[in-house]
């Protein structure tokens, strides 16, 4: 046997090589096995510091608006989705979110109602190796007051009214899509990419959202 | 202590331009050393006639996979922070088309035009000229092509996503792969140059 091998070419003994370790591989299981999850830490301060890690209001309806491919995630309960929720969004749980095993380059956008459950949940994704993931700021309080609501004082500068009308016109728009501001389920449909199992979650609504 | 480094902090911005360098410099080395500096080398693919081409790209690829499986199985390196360039489909099979009818025409492709145009041969540095020409080309008219460039987007999908399968199972199928096509790129090789001439 000794004798056979060493009359291999060079060629021939890292082909077995090769064949040895891809065949271990096959074996010897998960190579995340020994892993935990690390985080840049000094990646993440630099997005907190620099705002990186959300959006505002304006922006995301702007996104929505343009088509452009963004996923919008509800992180609250269920029925406060089915009362309302910003068109286009997918409810979904933080555990749900973390299970998901997508893109992790597509662009996110999180929000809860105030803030605080978004920004736990962009941490952990951010540890999970996303790098697109923004937060609404201000939540959908701030979705409700900018976009849908918006409202301008007697004393405004003319930046604010200019901001207002910008405002204004984007809430006409939302109004339109989502008429007398109730239930749009179709909405979760018409949302600009593939990866996620609408049926499946509307199949099993009791899992939570 | 981690790999990758530069996500794990043991170099900074400047230092990892540095070793790039050395990378790339390694990398246009071993190019030149496989003979990529000739055209006809390199064209002599796809005439069957020399496959080294195919041989070395793909001992490239089976060594980085070996080495990326190993190492993280070891502990040794997080995988989940290796950068994998994003995944856009209908663009990028696009963009494939038009690298291999630029490799087809020109003998070259991005890596081996540096390499001829550094050993001094002049196809390598019109190559080079005319690839840096269609980087701005692409620069310039990026604002109106960014909706197709960007579209079909998938972001990090590797073999494992794509075939649903264990990752173990998929690093042994690709070395299966790799061993039988190194086996049928001699036998062609064989077939199609019998005196075994190595064009220069």
């Amino acid at each position: 046997m000794n004798t056979k091998f060493s009359s291999f070419s060079l060629n021939q003994r890292l082909a077995l090589l090769a064949g040895l370790l891809g065949f271990l591989a096959l074996v010897a299981g998960s190579p995340f096995r020994n892993q935990s999850v690390t985080i840049d830490l000094k990646e993440l301060a630099r997005a907190i510091e620099s705002e990186n890690d959300h959006i505002s209001a304006d922006q995301l309806a702007e996104w929505i608006m343009l088509k452009s491919p963004v996923r919008v995630i509800d992180l609250r309960d269920s029925v406060s989705f089915l009362t309302y929720h910003i068109p286009t969004a997918e409810c979904m749980t933080m555990e749900k979110l973390l299970e998901e095993n997508t893109s992790k380059d597509g662009k996110l956008v999180l929000y809860s109602e105030g803030g605080i459950h978004a920004a736990q949940a962009w941490m952990l994704l951010k540890a999970k190796g996303h790098t697109n993931v923004y937060t609404l700021k201000g939540g959908l309080t701030s979705w409700k007051e900018d976009i849908l609501f918006p409202a301008v004082s007697g004393a405004a500068s003319p930046e604010e009214r200019v901001l207002f009308a910008r405002r204004k016109a984007l809430s006409e728009y939302f109004r339109i899509v989502t008429p007398s501001l109730q239930v749009d389920s179709s909405a979760v449909h018409r949302k600009p990419k593939p990866p996620v199992k609408v049926k499946a979650e509307r199949e099993r609504p009791w899992e939570g959202c | 202590m981690n790999a990758p480094f530069y996500k794990f902090g043991l170099f900074g911005e400047d230092a990892s331009l540095l070793v790039a360098l050395f990378i790339g410099i390694g990398f246009g080395f071993f190019l030149e050393r496989a003979g990529f500096g000739s055209a006809r080398k390199l064209a002599a693919q796809f005439y069957f006639t020399d496959l080294r081409v195919f041989k070395v790209m793909f001992v490239a690829i089976v060594t980085a996979m070996l080495g990326a499986f190993w190492l993280s199985w070891l502990g040794l390196l997080d995988y989940t922070q290796v950068t994998v360039p994003s995944t856009y489909l209908v663009p990028q099979i696009f963009g494939g088309l038009v690298f291999g009818v630029g490799f087809v025409m020109g003998g070259y492709c991005p890596g081996t035009c540096c390499v001829a145009a550094a050993t001094g041969r002049l196809d390598g540095v019109v190559h080079l000229f005319g690839m840096i020409s269609g980087i701005l080309l692409f620069g310039e008219l990026y604002s109106f092509i960014e909706g197709f460039y960007t579209s079909t987007p998938m972001g990090r999908f590797t073999l494992p996503d794509l075939l649903q399968l264990p990752f173990g199972l998929t690093v042994f199928l690709v070395v299966l792969l790799a061993l039988a096509g190194f086996a049928a790129a001699e036998r062609l090789e064989k077939k199609f140059n019998p005196s075994g001439e190595i064009p220069s």
